[in-house]
Parts: C-alpha cells; structure tokens; sequence
C-alpha cells in the first residue's frame, strides 16, 4: 500500500514536470496533494496517536483546494487570450 | 487524432477519485468528499478547455525526469520503512484535530497579520507619488 501511494505520488510529480498542458498538470496537482494527504492521514508508528498529521492533511488539503483554485481561475483567464494549453508557448 | 492528453487526463483523474474514495471510506468521510468534489470540478474544467481548444498531441518536455523521479520514490519508500510507519487506517478524531487546528489557527493568524503589516509598510515606503 505504502509503495502505491509512493508510485502514484512520483508519477503525478512526474506528469506536473514532464507534461506541457496547464490543465493535466492541474489535475496531477490535485493527485499529488491527495496522495500526500491520504499518506499523512493513515501512516503512523502502532503505538502512535497521529492527531498531528491529521490535521496537517486537513490544512493541506485546504490550503491545495485554494490553491487549485485559483490556479485554475488564473488559468482560464490566461488561456482565454492564447492558442494552446502551453505556459511556456510564448516564450518560445 | 491522437487522444493521449485525454486518456493522460482521465487515468489522472481516476486514480485520483481512487484515493478520494479510500480517505472517504476508511479515514474522514468530510475531507475525502470535499476532495472529491474539488478534484471533480478541477477535472470538469480542465476537460472543456481541453475540449474547447482541441489539442491532439501530447506535449512532453523531458523525460528523462523519470530517472530523479525513480530515484526520489526509493529513498521516500526507503525513509518510510527505516521510520517504522506503517498503513493503518483509523478513525478521525475530530475533537482532538479541532484543539490543534485552532491552535494552529491562531498561531497563522498572528503570523499572516504580521506579514500583512510588513507588506503594507513596504508598499507604502515603495510607492511613489506622481506629478504632473
């Protein structure tokens, strides 16, 4: 379980560096941020209480939901004016 | 037509209402369904641009990321077994999450207040008044 939740983090970082379209790497965001926060939410030591981690998901979830957000706002007003899904088409 | 960003896209957001549906099921049922609806919304609007500016090949910058990438997953996987962690899942416990958060809560409070300030006081040193 341990491993997947690792390979499904590394691939959605993968995409986020590799692929050159605004809104997969979104959704590669949104992937990462998930995974991330299903890792703090069920890993821990047996004999551990993990209140801490719990609520550091909870924070991170919000604050990559607000993030995701208004990446996607700005997103969608940039696009608007251009050709392509491409961030870096016009500094080619 | 090559449909690659549309597959890439949908295996992207499958795997990821996997994970939703698991933090849903086995950990906090509100935080797996707000992440859940976000993700929805994030996927929904990135389709119709997708579909509305019609890309048909996939654009890749490097691949040869995979190979950092495969390198950071075995000592992240390696950390986690020398750390002793181990997947349990357990039962939110919203009291004692709620006493952290807010604690938490009011320690961002004091700080974001404190960079609001600094900001404004570098604006207003920055800020120039025009003549004429």
């Amino acid at each position: 379980m341990i491993l997947f939740i690792v390979i499904v983090m590394m691939v959605a970082l993968g995409v986020i560096y590799c692929v050159r379209h605004f809104f997969v790497q979104l959704i590669a965001l949104k992937l990462f941020i998930d995974s991330l926060v299903f890792v703090l939410m069920s890993l821990k030591k047996p004999e551990q209480y993990n209140f801490n981690s719990q609520a550091a998901a909870w924070f991170i979830a919000a604050f990559g939901c607000m993030m995701i957000f208004v990446l996607m706002a700005a997103g969608t007003k940039r696009f608007s004016h251009s050709e392509n899904l491409d961030l870096e088409s016009d500094s080619e | 037509m090559k449909k690659s960003t549309y597959i890439l896209g949908c295996i992207l957001m499958v795997i990821d209402v996997v994970i939703n549906v698991i933090i849903m099921v086995y950990e906090s049922t509100i935080l797996g369904m707000f992440s859940l609806i976000a993700g929805i919304l994030v996927f929904s609007c990135g389709m119709i641009w997708l579909i509305h500016r019609d890309d048909e090949e996939l654009h890749i910058k490097n691949l040869f990321l995979i190979f950092p990438m495969g390198l950071l997953c075995f000592a992240f996987v390696k950390m986690l077994e020398q750390g002793g962690l181990t997947f349990q899942s357990n039962p939110e416990s919203l009291q004692e999450v709620g006493s952290i958060f807010m604690a938490q809560y009011q320690a961002g409070l004091w700080l974001s207040a404190a960079i609001s300030l600094m900001v404004f006081v570098m604006a207003g040193a920055l800020m120039v008044r025009r003549r004429g």
